[in-house]
């Protein structure tokens, strides 16, 4: 009786499902989907290493303070940096009064007016301060914009497809449209053509327009794919501030587990090796 | 008995895994919580309020986010009641072995401690190994990028997709193009995609082969490769964007997951003429008649 439904059941999903391909092959011979301009000129980011890729990956201090600097001087004009605190710079090698310094140079904004002026008052950031969002709330950034609401970046490196490799080729893909670019596909006003990005045009303005936009203090020549490439090392921290001790902590695990493999397997083959002899002896 | 409680096990994991994912709270999670409680959305006349039953409203939000966290620390327990009918099935009922041959003396079997627990042993420090070298060195390669944006209810994402271990699931659900009559192609995938697990449960008496052991089974063994590399190909439809080919070949997967379960499997262990079976377990692994004196 079970076996008599399940058959007339998978018969008929089964039947169901092959009728269903029958309609959509038909469907797709007929009326073969068009490849979209979408597709057809999107590309994959470059290839590009970092110092912190692979499972002995380290970060490089000097290379992500460069890319702070960057960050500072260029994206913070928009993009927020809402989970990252200025005591975090500590991690990348500034050290106490440092960190203060920059910090203080970040005015945040209290909750209180200006008992004078009576507009919002702002104060100084403290190291304890998590970076100062560029625009009070989305409709002010959306407003600014061109209505993009800037991403906040500090887990931009893990929150794109792509990752790291996306971030860089995107800052450093701009061009001109090529020629063949179907007019619906066309950068409309105040769009940027970039074949990195998923529809192809894109709100953000070039933002590494020129070499150096910011003036390196270890001599490094600030060229744009210099100043990308630095950037993104940086936000890779701000995504993953904590990279080097989950590698050190995993090869410690690793070692630990191997070793003990190792004696459980020791272990199985005297525990066996009664039992496999039998077996062997007797196929023998 | 043992089988159909191991099927229960699997079939809280998922769903301990699934409130899991919506945790964090990103989009992934928000719209994945909005798909699988859709689904629900499909069975006529009870499916609206079902819906807004397990949500507590009429979209994923604070209501749901608070029951989803309850439910994910509530169904560990509930699979750990579970584990301990299962041993007790494991120990009462009995379980089978690679032979499909009932254990006939004492000369069969060897005791789980110590040969099992070593053997047992060194297999988990393997698997381990593996787990850690992918928590420590590649702990973003199975996830989804979305989910580190926040969630948000004013933006979909481009491609929704679950967790890999609900691929195979999703692709059977998305096989479903056309209506059947007056049945909406919606509530046949979802039909579908729960009956692809619960058919698990009707094995025993969908195969009723007196042979319980696939080693002497030739065709059944060709069959169940197939079925292996078939949820393989679906698995891989279901993580991949809902466009063709890939709705096509799901189709055509899934029709053959349905076919192996339902229609192969009952007529194979009619017509199969199965191999001779080996007289006891003894005599499988050594190759000489069980010696009952002893």
């Amino acid at each position: 009786m079970v076996r008599i439904i399940g058959i007339l059941v998978g018969l008929f999903f089964s039947g169901w499902l092959l009728v269903s391909f029958a309609m959509g092959a038909k469907e797709y011979i007929t009326n073969p989907p068009a490849e979209t301009a979408e597709h057809a000129f999107h590309e994959h980011p470059k290839d590009i290493s970092f110092t912190s890729d692979g499972p002995l990956g380290k970060f490089d201090r000097q290379q992500l303070q460069r890319g702070f600097q960057v960050y500072k001087e260029v994206c913070a004009a928009c993009h927020s940096l809402r989970l990252v605190a200025f005591r975090n710079l500590g991690e990348i090698g500034y050290n106490e009064d440092e960190v203060k310094a920059i910090a203080a140079n970040w005015p945040i904004q209290t909750p209180d007016i200006d008992p004078n002026t009576g507009e919002m008052s702002t104060r100084p950031s403290l190291a304890a301060d998590k970076f100062p969002k560029p625009f009070a709330n989305d409709v002010a950034a959306g407003a600014a914009n061109n209505n993009a609401i800037p991403p906040d970046l500090s887990l931009i490196t893990k929150a794109r497809e792509g990752g790291a490799p996306y971030v860089y080729s995107l800052l450093t893909g701009y061009q001109n449209p090529p020629a063949n670019l179907p007019e619906a596909n066309q950068p409309g006003p105040g769009l940027h053509y970039n074949p990195y990005f998923a529809n192809l045009n894109l709100a953000m303005a070039p933002p590494l327009a020129a070499e150096d936009m910011v003036s390196y203090s270890d001599g490094t020549k600030a060229s744009i794919d210099q100043m990308a490439e630095d950037v993104t090392a940086f936000l890779i921290w701000t995504a993953e501030p904590k990279l080097e001790e989950r590698h050190q902590a995993g090869w410690a695990v690793l070692a630990f587990l191997l070793i003990a493999t190792i004696l459980a397997y020791l272990s199985y083959r005297t525990i066996w090796a009664d039992v496999k002899a039998e077996k062997k002896k007797k196929a023998a | 008995m043992l089988w159909l409680l191991g099927v229960v096990i699997y079939l809280l994991a998922m769903a301990t895994a699934f409130m899991g994912y919506v945790l964090p709270w990103g989009q992934m999670s928000f719209w994945g919580a909005k798909v699988i409680t859709g689904l629900f959305e499909a069975i006529p006349l009870v499916g609206k309020p079902i819906q807004e039953l397990l949500l507590g409203g009429f979209a994923p939000d604070n209501a749901a986010l608070n029951r989803f966290f309850s439910l994910h620390y509530l169904l560990p327990f509930v699979i750990a009641g579970v584990v301990i009918m299962h041993i007790w099935a494991l120990h009462i009922p009995g379980s089978n072995n690679p032979t499909g041959v009932d254990v006939k003396g004492p000369q069969d079997t060897v005791p789980f401690h110590p040969y099992y627990t070593a053997k047992d042993g060194w297999t988990i420090g393997l698997a381990l190994i593996f787990f850690t070298a992918l928590m420590f060195f590649l702990p973003n390669a199975l996830g989804h990028a979305d989910n580190y944006i926040p969630a948000n209810p004013l933006s979909t994402p481009a491609h929704i997709v679950p967790e890999w271990y609900f691929w195979p699931w999703y692709a059977v659900l998305r096989a479903f193009t056309f209506d059947f009559l007056f049945i909406p192609a919606k509530l046949l995938g979802v039909l579908a995609m729960f009956s692809a697990i619960l058919v698990w449960f009707f094995l025993p008496w969908l195969d009723k082969s007196p042979v319980r052991s696939g080693n002497f089974r030739p065709k059944f063994k060709i069959f169940f490769v197939i079925l292996v590399i078939d949820v393989l190909i679906l698995g891989y439809c279901g993580g991949a964007p809902a466009e063709e080919p890939f709705v096509m070949i799901s189709q055509l997967a899934a029709a053959y997951y349905f076919a192996h379960f339902l229609i192969i499997l009952p007529l194979l262990s009619r017509m199969e003429k199965p191999e001779p079976l080996p007289n006891s377990i003894t005599e499988s692994v050594t190759g000489k008649p069980l010696n009952t004196a002893s």
